[in-house]
């Protein structure tokens, strides 16, 4: 499992970093849009500062029509020389006004006066229309203009402000008075200056108009502009540069930003500016990716990478799956199965599985021992011998021996561990082996009987299969005379069966050079106790046969 | 004999009142440089205040410099050596019109009470940014509002609603105030004998200054001439504060 848990960490890792790249993301994102959204404002400033300042060359220049226009002379000129004459005059200069202002088309005036030389309006057009005699001397516009100069202003009036132009009126070789061109804020103006970002002109806390900005996208309302207006007046930008740093403007429909700026003229000194505002979204959570992209984003992505990167991690992932998971639970259960058709003193290979799967058939065969010995405990069992127990071959004596492999002169000694093989679907089960013998017995407790020829099948050490059942050599055929442990008759027996199996060994052509019988004595003994230990056998037979081409030894449990 | 000492107290008094008689008069000239000067510091104002995107002049006649009217901008300050000090005057009345006061500068003693009267079509919001009782108050046409200053000083004078309303308001200890003519006349009528320091201000600004003594039992009346030829700019000073002007 070591590989899928690697994948697994692989991808819940690559998961991780993806998330934290998308939120990193978001985060990226908005400051981006926040950067680009107050560039593009103090551009748009700019631009709008421009727009203004061409619109009120615009309006001087054709302010030149009323201003040459003979009758508004005449008629100031006489004024100028005899101020009461102002009432007689009147009518007429109205008139003229009202027609130069007709033709100023497009940047006709809303409200357009003319002036006499001491201030004093004589005459005026668009805007209450009858009223005259108002002292304008004190306009900065106005006095400059009378006395030659062509200026631009804006006039706060009541609560409407106006965008002001004046310029001179020349009769002769001199000032005879000057007209004035005043054009009142609107929402109409303020898109016709910026009409790609969203204007807005404030007078103190109040706004006097905002233009549409661009179709199609989120509109602030006069009251989300208004909404910082507090904030403008105190803003250190806004004191000492005439224009404010860019201000978030939090709204139920949306988040903008916006700057704000004093207009140029009077007013502006009445805290009268304009505004800029620009609506910045901003992404709240990392779906919105999906939910605010287009149809062309999402065609844009490399779909055929994606889908095969997700397959191959897919695929990996029950590759792995199979091999780590899958295949040996797989073989464990196709081992398991084999276990009805093998003897019932049979085990499990322990060894042909790993980790996890060897422990569930070491788990296995632990339960099979315990059941062994339950059945054999239980009070009508008892009576019976242990092959009747296990299973219906007991007249089969091949299954009732334990077979062992001698260790190999030279060689080392075998693993803790003892492996059972069985022939044919071989199993082997490896009982906890005590040191330092090389036959351990199992952790279970023992059965209570075993008798001749009965008991599992055992191989000390094998490597390889062992050959099904391997019939044992005639000198191997088992006798009755089998000693008692501690019994003098047991060294005997075992220099019996030595010299069995060194005859056998030179008879296949094995080395023998270091066989000795104290060695082999030693093996015998480890292995009857064991085998004692795990029975509870009160002695141990062993008969010598031929394996695989090898000699090699069979050891069967004696109860009585 | 009582003939004769009549004779004499006739002739000392006499005498006396043709002391009393001398007059302290003079005139002053605003130069064409002050003129210009004024136009130059008017255009800094307009361009470092934002005031205008546009200001040029036109192609047919030459620019005129700003007036400077004697009787609306100009005030005769007088004083005299040892003079005691006068006390406040008495209530002089200012009118309001559009854009400026109709006096530009008045000149008062420590004290005194100004009463501006509005006479614009237009409301004003009349306030002092350095004296802290003369507060921003709506005033409509014909209404007056009575403003006490108790200290000397320069107070500017401007409205909320016309950012480019200014008028000053010099509260000094002065022996006499002359007004002056349009052509930039002053007399001072049997003036005392003794050092006079007459000076002449624009904008709350001492711009000249001429000293001239008046002999005891003199009869000859003094003249000064004074010019106006460099501009200097004033600072508004808080109550309390004598002014200092800068050049």
């Amino acid at each position: 499992m070591f590989i899928s848990r690697f994948w697994t960490l692989l991808l819940a890792l690559a998961t991780g970093a993806m998330l934290t790249v998308i939120l990193l993301a978001k985060d990226v994102v908005n400051r981006e849009r926040t950067v680009s959204a107050t560039m593009v404002l103090y551009k748009e400033m700019s631009k709008t500062e421009l727009a203004l300042k061409l619109h009120a060359r615009k309006r001087l220049d054709v302010l030149l029509n009323v201003a040459s226009d003979p009758d508004v002379r005449k008629a100031l000129s006489q004024v100028s020389n005899a101020p009461d004459k102002a009432d007689s005059v009147r009518d007429d200069l109205l008139a003229s006004l009202r027609k130069r202002n007709t033709e100023l088309d497009k940047y006709a005036a809303d409200w357009l006066m003319a002036v006499d030389a001491r201030g004093i309006v004589i005459a005026q057009a668009g805007v209450d229309e009858r009223r005259s005699g108002a002292d304008v001397s004190g306009k900065p516009a106005v006095a400059a203009a009378m006395r030659g100069y062509l200026r631009d202003d804006t006039w706060k009036i009541e609560k409407d402000v106006f965008l002001v132009a004046a310029r001179p009126v020349i009769d002769g070789e001199r000032y005879v008075g000057a007209v004035v061109h005043l054009t009142k804020l609107s929402d109409k103006l303020a898109q016709d200056i910026s009409p790609n970002t969203q204007l807005a002109f404030y007078s103190g806390d109040m706004i006097l108009a905002l233009g549409a900005g661009v179709p199609d996208t989120l509109k602030a309302q006069g009251a989300h502009v208004a909404k910082v207006l507090d904030q403008v007046a105190k803003n250190e930008s806004y004191l000492k540069n005439g224009y404010t740093d860019v201000l978030p403007i939090e709204t139920q429909e949306g988040r903008f930003m916006g700057v704000y700026s004093r207009v140029r003229g009077e007013a502006g000194l009445s805290n009268v500016g304009f505004a800029l505002v620009l609506p910045v979204e901003q992404l709240t959570n990392a779906t919105e990716f999906y939910e605010k992209s287009s149809e062309q984003d999402i065609r844009a992505l490399p779909w055929v990478v994606i889908i095969l990167l997700v397959l191959m991690a897919m695929a990996l992932g029950w590759v792995w799956n199979y091999l780590e998971g899958e295949r040996p639970v797989s073989r464990l259960l196709a081992h398991v199965r084999a276990l009805k058709e093998a003897d019932p003193k049979d085990q499990l290979n322990v060894y042909k599985f790993r980790r996890r799967i060897r422990k569930v058939a070491m788990a296995i065969n632990e339960v099979m021992d315990f059941k062994i010995q339950a059945m054999l405990e239980s009070p009508d069992r008892k009576s019976q011998s242990i092959d009747a127990i296990l299973g219906t071959r007991g007249s089969d004596s091949r299954l009732s021996v334990a077979s062992f492999k001698l260790p190999e002169p030279g060689e080392a000694p075998p693993p803790p561990g003892l492996a059972m093989s069985k022939p044919g679907p071989g199993f082997g089960a490896m009982p906890p082996a005590p040191p330092p013998a090389a036959v351990a017995a199992p952790p279970s407790p023992p059965p209570q009987a075993a008798t001749a020829g009965t008991g599992p099948m055992m191989k000390l050490g094998a490597t390889g299969p062992v050959k099904p059942m391997g019939r044992p050599s005639p000198s191997a055929e088992p006798t009755d005379d089998v000693p008692e442990v501690g019994s003098v008759g047991e060294q005997a027996y075992f220099q019996k069966i030595y010299d069995e199996f060194f005859a056998l060994k030179k008879q296949l052509g094995e080395s023998v050079d270091q066989l000795t019988f104290d060695r082999f004595a030693v093996t015998l003994r480890k292995n009857r106790d064991a085998l004692i230990a795990r029975y509870a056998c009160k002695a141990v037979k062993f008969q010598v046969y031929e394996k695989d081409g090898k000699a090699s030894l069979k050891a069967t449990p004696v109860k009585a | 004999m009582r003939t004769s000492v009549l004779g004499v107290f006739l002739l000392v008094a006499l005498g006396a009142n043709d002391a009393r008689a001398a007059n302290l008069s003079g005139k002053v000239t605003v130069t064409p440089a002050f003129r210009e000067a004024l136009a130059a510091q008017e255009k800094k104002v307009g361009e470092t205040e934002r005031l205008y995107y546009w200001q040029e002049p036109n192609s047919a006649l030459p620019v005129v410099p700003p007036a400077v009217s004697p009787t609306k901008d100009l005030a005769i300050i007088i004083r005299l050596d040892g003079a005691p000090d006068p006390g406040p005057d008495e209530l002089q009345t200012v009118d309001v019109r559009a854009g400026s006061l109709a006096k530009n500068l008045v000149v008062t003693r420590p004290g005194s009470t100004v009463r501006f009267k509005s006479v614009d079509v237009f409301e004003h919001e009349l306030y002092s940014p350095n004296l802290p009782s003369f507060t921003p108050e709506r005033q409509s046409s014909g209404a007056f509002r009575p403003i006490e200053f108790p200290s000397e000083g320069l107070f500017e004078v401007r409205c909320k609603l016309m950012p480019h309303f200014v008028g000053y308001v010099l509260v000094t200890k002065a022996t006499h105030v002359a007004s002056l003519a349009a052509d930039g006349a002053f007399t001072l009528d049997k003036a005392e004998p003794g050092k006079y320091t007459v000076q002449v201000a624009f904008r709350g600004v001492v711009m000249a200054s001429e000293s001239v003594v008046i002999e005891e039992g003199g009869r000859k009346d003094a003249t000064v001439a004074l010019k106006l030829e460099k501009l200097v700019v004033a600072e508004s000073k808080p109550a309390n504060k004598t002014e200092t002007p800068k050049k």
